[in-house]
């Protein structure tokens, strides 16, 4: 009875899945030449979608279509290039298809990009990416018109990696103004972009970016093998992407770096990284990324060396205040108060001793409170979501103190730890865990749970190996001719003597597969 | 994209050292030299540990990448070579869960005297099982940041320390030249870092030897420096505390840091850590040669659960610590690998290739 129940599922399932297909071009058909069966045909294919639009059109005698997806086309465009042209032209001989095919050939129709095809399921492709297409009674082939003309957001300066000196140009959705913006940076022939589709169902368009003189053909090809594993039916962000990108997904900090920019993503490709643009998203991902690539900024480049480094300590000073300063807080005020100074330690006492909770809850509370009205503010419009801050500040700054939920020290903790958050806004995800983390171990076990917690930590960054390269370099395996650019950020006379090339990194498992690798 | 890496000279030298440092900060078992003696006491037992380590990499005739557990398994064939790895393996859990006992000793009786011995034992192994999984290069990295970390750490309680420094401090204590040469060679043959060496040098380039002079060199310099430091400030009261440095860093102060201790205890729980996880890999290193491939799983958690079974035997017991230390004292596991063992494998070797002769 079981067996007949779960035949009756599969059947039920096979049964949907291909009613979803006959949208899938997988199931392509090669054109017949019979305008009517083509149309049909394709009709079917779009499951009769009411945004595919067909104009059939009679020139000289001449049967033909002009098939596009609403929204996708430039109107203008395809009135004035296209529909014009062709209804205002005239064969010699009445009926000649061939004369007709050979005076579109001949480019009478201005559209920048013309292609031919076959096949419905290239047609479909092509419709899809803002093309139109023609086709004539008696030929099996569509000549595609591309004539994009879809609407989309303009260049705009990045929002995640704001500047203040360099460019302020941030990738938009469709990838290829991406690309553009990145061929206008860099006008080498080595630059190659390799396009890709991914995504079973969303067929959407990936493109492999990379410098031929600087990539390793070894890692070009290990980015090409991970995407082959990305088995997804819909791709609509770089973030799907990510774990099939990544070595090891236990990883507490990204090893598959992210920018919004292109000349940060143009730096990146020069020092032999591979970047993968995906379409429909405006942030490309950079392979392999290593931890002290989190704490560079394009600005870092534009200011003076002496000032640049003292940024870089700055934010390495921030990332340890906003991972450990709560938990060391939590746990010297609780095991440890004999580190403290006197003065300090009274004003902690007197503080805690007006509040209900325990030290470690109260820290936990608050932060959990600023973590919700921080979702909150950035979820909601912004003229809400600037309320919502200022609520927030009250609530977190005056009036919890005033109630005497919480101590005015932990206020002062917690303002310094989230605002050192900021400081490295690509680990916030990461910090953010931590810091909870780290406050548990701290108010559960005093410095021995912080100095275990710390050593898991660094286990945790030092064991990760994207892409055969140690995540710690050049920090760890120490290399002094690459730590020009780690701790301090010296200037372009020195940064500029030697190109920074991933794969020669100490430690790296693909050094000597070039010349002029290096050992340690 | 999975080539078995190399470490670097720096990284294996730094978590030895480290591992190394674990005996300075741990507890004092008395009849140590006093006064000047114990300042140079470390560099005597850095050149006889470096004596025994050339002397075992001459003997095993090291090819390039290849450790001890290698050699023991390729010279010592499929039982005895096995026995032996296990052998060796065992006497290095042996040393971890010893570790795991002292740092829980440590915790439980000077920072948090009314905690569970256990709990300190439970809590280092879980880790050090964690560590374990991410292998010898994330080890040596670490080993480097913590090393970077300590060198901090040591400057800062310098520092802080430096106006009780009293030179007068530092006298002969008249040690005779044999007993100070005895206590050297105790010294240097008590620790497990020399074995530690030989079952790691294959994955630094090279043959070794440059590695072993990095770390026994800088070793014995910064432990040397250490008890400059211990007898200076603390003169003869140094070797009547049970934690001498603990006693030291209490003391220090620095501008409006009132102690010095607790930067000391996580200094003390980072290296009691990657002594614990490098003495792990190392018996991890020797058993899974003679187990089939693709068994860390099982071989982690069975590394962590004896070192966890030997540490809860050992922990808050410290007549059975005393009396281990006694056996590490007498060094039968470092001049067993060291002196021993290559010799054996010289004249098997040797044995070998005139009978391959006389069969030709």
């Amino acid at each position: 009875m079981f067996s007949w129940f779960e035949r009756a599922i599969f059947r039920f399932r096979k049964k949907k899945y291909s009613a979803y297909s006959t949208c899938e071009p997988e199931e392509s058909l090669p054109l017949t030449g019979d305008l009517t069966a083509d149309l049909v045909s394709l009709r079917s294919l779009f499951s009769n979608s009411s945004d595919f639009i067909v104009r059939r059109l009679e020139v000289s005698g001449v049967r033909m279509a002009v098939l596009m997806c609403e929204g996708m086309i430039n109107m203008e465009m395809l009135g004035k290039n296209v529909i014009h042209p062709i209804t205002s032209h005239r064969l010699e001989r009445e009926g000649d298809r061939q004369a007709l095919l050979e005076w579109f050939r001949r480019g009478s129709l201005l559209a920048p990009d013309q292609q031919e095809v076959t096949e419905t399921g290239d047609l479909f492709r092509f419709l899809m990416s803002g093309f139109a297409a023609i086709l004539i009674e008696g030929e099996p082939r569509a000549l595609m018109l591309g004539l994009q003309g879809y609407s989309f957001r303009s260049v705009a300066p990045p929002e995640s990696e704001v500047n203040i000196r360099g460019a302020h140009e941030g990738f938009v959705e469709p990838i290829r103004i991406n690309l553009t913006m990145i061929r206008r940076r860099v006008k080498s022939p080595k630059l190659c972009f390799e396009l890709l589709s991914g995504g079973k169902k969303s067929k959407t368009d990936l493109c492999i970016v990379y410098m031929t003189d600087a990539a390793l053909p070894r890692l070009v090809d290990e980015v090409r093998r991970r995407l082959k594993t990305a088995d997804l039916d819909i791709i609509l962000d770089s973030g799907y992407l990510t774990p099939f990108l990544e070595d090891d997904s236990g990883s507490l900090f990204p090893t598959v770096g992210v920018t919004e920019r292109p000349d940060t993503l143009c730096a990146k490709i020069n020092e032999g990284r591979i970047a993968l643009l995906v379409d429909g998203t405006p942030y490309a991902l950079i392979l392999p990324w290593f931890f002290p690539e989190n704490f560079q900024s394009l600005d870092d480049y534009c200011y003076r060396p002496l000032y640049a480094a003292f940024i870089r300590g700055l934010k390495y000073l921030s990332f340890l205040v906003t991972v450990l300063l709560p938990g060391i807080y939590v746990g010297a005020a609780t095991f440890h108060p004999e580190i403290l100074p006197p003065v300090l330690l009274y004003n902690i006492a007197s503080a805690e001793d007006t509040t209900p909770f325990p030290l470690m809850l109260e820290a936990i509370l608050i932060h959990l409170i600023y973590e919700i009205m921080r979702e909150a503010g950035l979820r909601l419009p912004r003229a809400v979501g600037h309320a919502v801050s200022i609520v927030g500040a009250l609530v977190i700054g005056d009036a919890a103190v005033t109630a005497g939920i919480i101590g005015s020290p932990m206020v002062m903790v917690v303002a310094l730890t989230t605002v050192s958050s900021f400081v490295v806004p690509s680990l916030y995800e990461s910090v953010t865990v931590l810091r909870f983390g780290f406050i548990l171990l701290g108010g559960l076990f005093g410095f021995y749970g912080i100095g275990v917690g710390l050593f898991l930590l660094m286990m945790n960054i030092c064991g990760q190996t994207p892409y055969g390269i140690p995540y710690t370099a050049p920090l760890s395996p120490f290399d002094s001719g690459e730590m020009r650019d780690v701790l301090l950020r010296m200037g372009w006379k020195r940064l500029g003597k030697r190109q920074l090339r991933v794969q020669r990194m100490v430690g790296s498992e693909l050094m000597g597969e070039e010349k002029g690798g290096r050992m340690e | 994209m999975n080539a078995q890496q190399k470490i670097s000279r720096g990284q294996l030298g730094a978590l030895l050292i480290l591992s190394g440092a674990f005996r300075l900060l741990a507890q004092n078992r008395g009849g140590a030299p006093a006064g000047l003696e114990a300042v140079f006491l470390p560099l005597a037992a850095a050149g006889i540990q470096l004596l025994f380590v050339t002397v075992a990499l001459f003997l095993l005739r090291s090819r390039e990448g290849e450790g001890l557990a290698d050699r023991i398994c390729r010279y010592g064939g499929c039982l005895p070579g096995g026995l032996l790895c296990w052998l060796l393996g065992g006497w290095l859990l042996l040393a971890a869960a010893d570790t795991a006992a002292q740092a829980s000793f440590f915790l439980t009786s000077a920072v948090f005297p009314q905690a569970p011995a256990l709990f300190f034992v439970l809590t280092m192994v879980l880790a050090g099982a964690y560590a374990l999984r991410k292998g010898l290069e994330g080890l040596c990295r670490t080993a480097a940041l913590v090393g970077a970390i300590a060198t901090l750490a040591m400057g800062v309680i310098f520092l802080a320390s430096a106006e009780h420094f009293q030179p007068a401090y530092l006298s002969f204590a008249g040690v005779s030249a044999g007993s100070f040469l005895g206590q050297a060679f105790s010294e240097a043959v008590r620790s497990p870092e020399p074995v530690l060496f030989l079952l790691f040098c294959g994955r630094v380039k090279g043959k070794g030897f440059g590695s072993a002079v990095l770390w026994v060199t800088v070793s014995g310099g910064i432990f040397s420096g250490a008890a400059l430091l211990l007898w200076g400030v603390l003169g003869r009261t140094a070797g009547g505390q049970l934690f001498p440095f603990f006693t030291l860093t209490a003391i220090a102060e620095l501008s409006v840091f009132r102690r010095m201790d607790a930067i000391y205890m996580g200094l003390w729980i980072l290296i009691g850590l990657l002594r614990i996880t490098a003495l792990m890999l190392g018996a991890q290193y020797c058993i899974g040669k003679t187990l089939p491939a693709n068994r860390e799983s099982a071989l982690c958690i069975l590394m962590a659960g004896s070192v966890f079974a030997g540490g809860a035997l050992l922990a808050g017991r410290r007549e059975w610590l005393l009396g281990l230390e006694g056996f590490f004292r007498q060094g039968w596991g470092v001049v067993f690998v060291c002196l021993i063992l290559p010799v054996i494998f010289l004249i098997s070797g040797k044995r070998k290739g005139k009978r391959r002769i006389a069969d030709e």
